[in-house]
Order: structure tokens, then sequence, then C-alpha cells
């Protein structure tokens, strides 16, 4: 117990002194989070909006796939990813392995279906006859669609922070892709990881209390989205 | 004449929804549409409005065939509009939502905020510009929905029922500026309503829709079933007041019944009428004028079921007929149409 009170005693006194090492490991983990987040968006939003909002063959598989996906474990993902940009992979010659690239690479892939699947959710709880009135009122297929994408902007909102919540907090891709290199690929799960087998538990413990505190902002931005969702 | 009908029809899964070989809508009329809840009413604005797409059959507007093409159909859409039941209004203000349409019909800055301003007017929203429109209470509601169709200046407007869910101060502003529009503009008004008063007072004409199909003018009678043999090929309901109406035999126990209100004779004292003729006792609820054809619209209330007769206003005077007049009615039980 004493060793958890010192451990939590010391890395308070590190957060608070924005200790050189963790906050460039929080720089790493926030950088590799926010690209691969936004690359997810980028390519998840437009994909899960053109799935709830057109009528197409084999629709139904297609979101029972992506809801699959969603339980998809990292080190699997990790895997898949090893085996294209490691040396001997068809990607072998960009040399991504244990880059900050290859973590982008592998969490953007993780939380596609997450952003995709959030997505198709907010847009399939729009009431259809947002789309009514829109046409009504002389509204062309684009014009409608973004009639529809505007009134369920809040649940896309939200499903951006869904996915940034799963990618800052997951460790297997950081691990296998980015190998945990000191300054350059070390994220904070990778990090804590790391002191855990040093047992070395005060920049651990340090890190965990950015990573809740990361976390508890995400929550209560989430659940403003949320609310935004419910009152709109 | 700006819409024609022929052999229409809409199935939904083998189900027959709408049936109707022909009917047209005159430039600038308004035209009422009556019927029961499930009768096709909505389907029919839907398919007017260019929002849904008939299974079979064939639609003129301006007297020419409408192709069922996105392209097409959207450029006919920014003439003919229609405000749903129970209209969303977008998450915004009340005067973007006003603005919507007029924005994409690419209509001047200028041009769009003294026409949002006139058309909140005419529905008494002129205040609740920049309120935001979720707001709303249902009749604001319905009412600013009518106000973004308005600013449109529409050939053809469409209410599905515009005063179902709202206060009577409301329908009563709803009411007014639909009719301006049609004042102002000419437009074509085609509204589905339950309130039979106001379709009477303000349509050039009335239409009953029942089961899909078009028929009468809206003031026949509708007799839901079960129905039980009497005696002599006769079949009856009992009504809620102990009285029973006696018709020809159905085609099946839960068939409806149509009485033509031409062979309800008279109100009071009008026994003798017709040889064949049964009896009924009611009281007058409800008096009417018609509009188009100057005509008085009767009420008469037997146990629960409202029944309608047109009347001459002489004959009303003669009477002497008021609501709550104790009267009989004589009908022909043989002359029924069945449903």
């Amino acid at each position: 117990m004493d060793l958890l009170i010192d451990s939590f005693i010391s890395a308070i006194a590190l957060v608070i002194s924005l200790d050189r090492e963790m906050v460039d490991i929080v720089a790493v983990s926030l950088k590799v989070s926010c690209y691969s987040t936004f690359f997810a968006s980028i390519l998840g939003i437009p994909i899960g909006f053109l799935v709830a909002f057109e009528s197409f063959r084999g629709k139904r598989f297609v979101i029972t796939c992506l809801n699959t996906l969603l339980a998809v474990p990292t080190v699997v993902i990790g895997l898949f990813v090893y085996a294209f940009i490691s040396r001997r992979g068809l990607l072998g010659f960009f040399d991504l392995l244990y880059t900050q690239k290859a973590i982008i690479i592998g969490q953007t892939l993780l939380i596609l279906p997450v952003v995709a699947a959030f997505t198709i959710a907010a847009i399939s709880r729009i009431d259809q006859r947002y789309r009514k009135t829109a046409m009504t009122l002389g509204a062309n297929r684009l014009q409608t669609a973004f009639v529809i994408f505007r009134e369920a902007r809040y649940g896309i909102v939200a499903a951006v922070i869904a996915a940034y919540g799963r990618v800052i907090a997951e460790v297997g891709i950081s691990m296998m892709l980015g190998g945990n290199i000191r300054g350059f690929t070390r994220t904070m799960t990778t990090a804590m990881a790391l002191e855990y087998d040093k047992g070395a538990f005060t920049l651990a413990v340090a890190l965990g209390i950015v990573l809740l505190g990361l976390s508890f902002g995400m929550n209560l931005l989430f659940h403003l989205f949320q609310g935004r969702v419910r009152s709109s | 004449m700006i819409f024609k009908i022929s052999d229409l029809t809409k199935r939904y899964n083998d189900r027959t929804i709408l049936d109707i070989p022909t009917l047209s809508f005159d430039k600038g009329a308004i035209c009422g549409l009556q019927g029961p809840n499930g009768a096709g009413k909505t389907t029919l604005l839907n398919i007017l409005a260019l929002l849904e797409y008939p299974t079979t059959g064939r639609i003129f507007y301006k007297s020419k065939s409408v192709q069922f093409a996105e392209p097409n159909l959207q450029r006919l859409r920014k003439e003919v509009v229609l405000v749903d039941q129970l209209p969303l209004l977008f998450t915004t203000t009340v005067f973007k939502n006003v603005e919507f349409g007029l924005k994409i019909r690419g209509i001047e800055k200028e041009e769009r905020k003294r026409r949002i301003v006139k058309s909140l007017d005419m529905v008494g929203m002129r205040d609740f510009a920049r309120a935001p429109a979720h707001q709303l209470s249902g009749g604001e509601t319905q009412r600013v929905a009518l106000a973004s169709r308005l600013v449109l200046k529409p050939e053809v407007l469409m209410l599905d029922e515009p005063t179902a869910n709202v206060d009577v101060a409301s329908a009563q502003l709803i009411k007014e500026a639909a009719l301006m529009a049609r004042r102002e503009w000419n437009t074509t008004l085609i509204i589905a309503s339950h309130d039979r008063d106001w379709l009477f007072d303000v349509c050039d004409q009335v239409m009953h829709l029942f089961r899909g199909r078009l028929f009468g003018t809206g003031k026949e009678n509708v007799l839901f079933g079960p129905w039980r043999p009497h005696k002599d090929d006769l079949w009856e309901k009992k009504l809620a007041d102990g009285q029973h109406i006696r018709l020809s035999k159905p085609p099946q126990p839960d068939a409806v019944a149509m009485v033509d209100p031409t062979s309800i004779a008279s109100a009071a004292g009008a026994k003798s009428a017709d040889a064949d003729a049964s009896i009924l006792e009611g009281i007058v609820s409800r008096l009417t004028l018609e509009k188009a054809s100057s005509e008085i619209v009767a009420t008469i209330l037997i146990g629960n079921l409202p029944f309608t007769l047109k009347l001459p206003r002489d004959k009303v005077q003669q009477e002497n007929l008021y609501p709550g007049q104790k009267v009989t009615l004589a009908y022909n039980p043989y002359s029924v149409k069945w449903f």
C-alpha cells in the first residue's frame, strides 16, 4: 500500500512539475491519436454517411461487418499491419515499421469502423421527415444529404470523440508497430507497460493520471454532445 | 387544369393502398380530401407532391406527363409543395427554416428577407423569427412549416391535416394563410382534413377517399360493421342508443356501408316519404353552409353516429331546423353501396 501511496505522491509531483520525459510521451500520444482520429474521420464519416443515407443491396451485411470490426483486438490489427509494413511485407520498402506513421496507420484502421458505425447510428436516428421536408422544399440530392448531415452533426461529433477515446488508450498497436522507442514512438500506454515491467511506478502512475484526466475530458465532451443529440 | 391523374395505383407488398382511375384538379381551385385514417390520403398527397412514386398510372402536371426521374422531379418540386401532418423544422432558427427553400432557388438576400417577413406575418410568427425552431409548440411549428412553403409562392400547396394537432387560434391562422395564398398567387390548394365544416366552407370540390378509392363528395355516411342478419334479407347494426340501422345484405358481416345522402328523405315528419323507408330518430347537431352550392349541410346525431344530409336553404327554414332539435330521418335500406 505504501508503494502505491509513495508512487502516487511522486507522480503528482511529476505531473505538476511537467517532467520533460512525461511531457514528451504525452505529446507523442496526443500527436498519433489526433492524426489517426483525423484520418479515420475523413474516411469513416463519409463511409458511414453513405451506408446510412443510400439504399443498396447488402446494406445490412455491410453494417453487420462494421459492427463486427468494432470488436477486433488491437493486437490483431497490429499483426495485420505488421505483415504489410515489415521489411518482408508488401509495403516494406516504405520503411514504416517502428515509426509514428506505422502507429497512425494501425490506429486509423482500429477506429475506422468505430467512426463509420457510430456515424451510421447517428444518421439512422435522424427522422425521415427531415429528408421529406428538404425534398418538398425543392432540395436536390446533395442539398438533402447536407440537411441530414447537419441534423446528425452532434451524433457525428460524438462518434469522433468516442473513436479518439478508444485510440488514446490502446496499447497493442503502439507496442507492435511503434516499438516503444524513447522520445520517438513511446506513447503513454506503452511507457506505462514498460515502467511496470521495470517495477518503477512513479512515471507509470503519473502517465495514468494524465491518461485518466484526458479520458475524463473526452467523456465530458462525449456526454455534452450526446446531450445535444437528445435535446435537438 | 393543373393536375390530372389516370389509372393510378400504389401498392405496398401486394396491398393496394390507392386505386384511382381518374382525378383532376383545376388551377387555383381549393380541393378537399376526406376519409378515415388509413384511407390513403397521405399517400395520395405524397404522390401528388412527387415525393413517392406510383406503382402504375400517369400523372399530368400542367398537361405534361410527369417523368418519375429525380432531376425532373426536383424541378417540379419547386412548384408543388406539401406540409406534413406533423411537420419537422430544421434545428436552427425560425428565420433560417423559412429561408431554406428560397436559398435553394437562388433568391437574392434582400428579396429573401422581405419575403420571409411577409410569410411569417401571414401565419402570425413574425416575432419568432430569431427563435430556435425546436423550442416552438406544435401549433407554432405547423405555422412556421406553412410559412416556409408560402414564402415560395407555390403553384400547388398541399396540406395534410393542417389543423388536426393545433389549438383553435393556430388553426384559424393556418386557414387564413392558406386562403391568402390562393387569393394572392392563385395557388391551387389540396387539403386533406377531418374538419368537414371547414372543407365544405372553403373548398370548390370535396372528394371522399376510402380504402384507396375515390367516391362521392365527402358527405356520404360511412357505416362500419359488424352487421347481423335481421329478416327479409335485411341486416342490422345496433346503435349506442338502442336503435337499429337496417340495410340490405352486406357482402360480408364486417363490410362498410355507404348510404347515399339523397336517399335520406327529410328531417321531422318524413315518415311517409318512401314505402321502403326505414326510420331513425336523432338530434340536429350542426348546420353548415356549403359555400359552393349555397345549400345547408345538416349533421344529425343518431346514437353516437353522425349522419349528414344536404338540404336546400328553404327546406331548413320550412322545417325550422336548429341544433338540438329532435328529428326523424328516413332512408332506403336497399339504396346502399357496400365496400
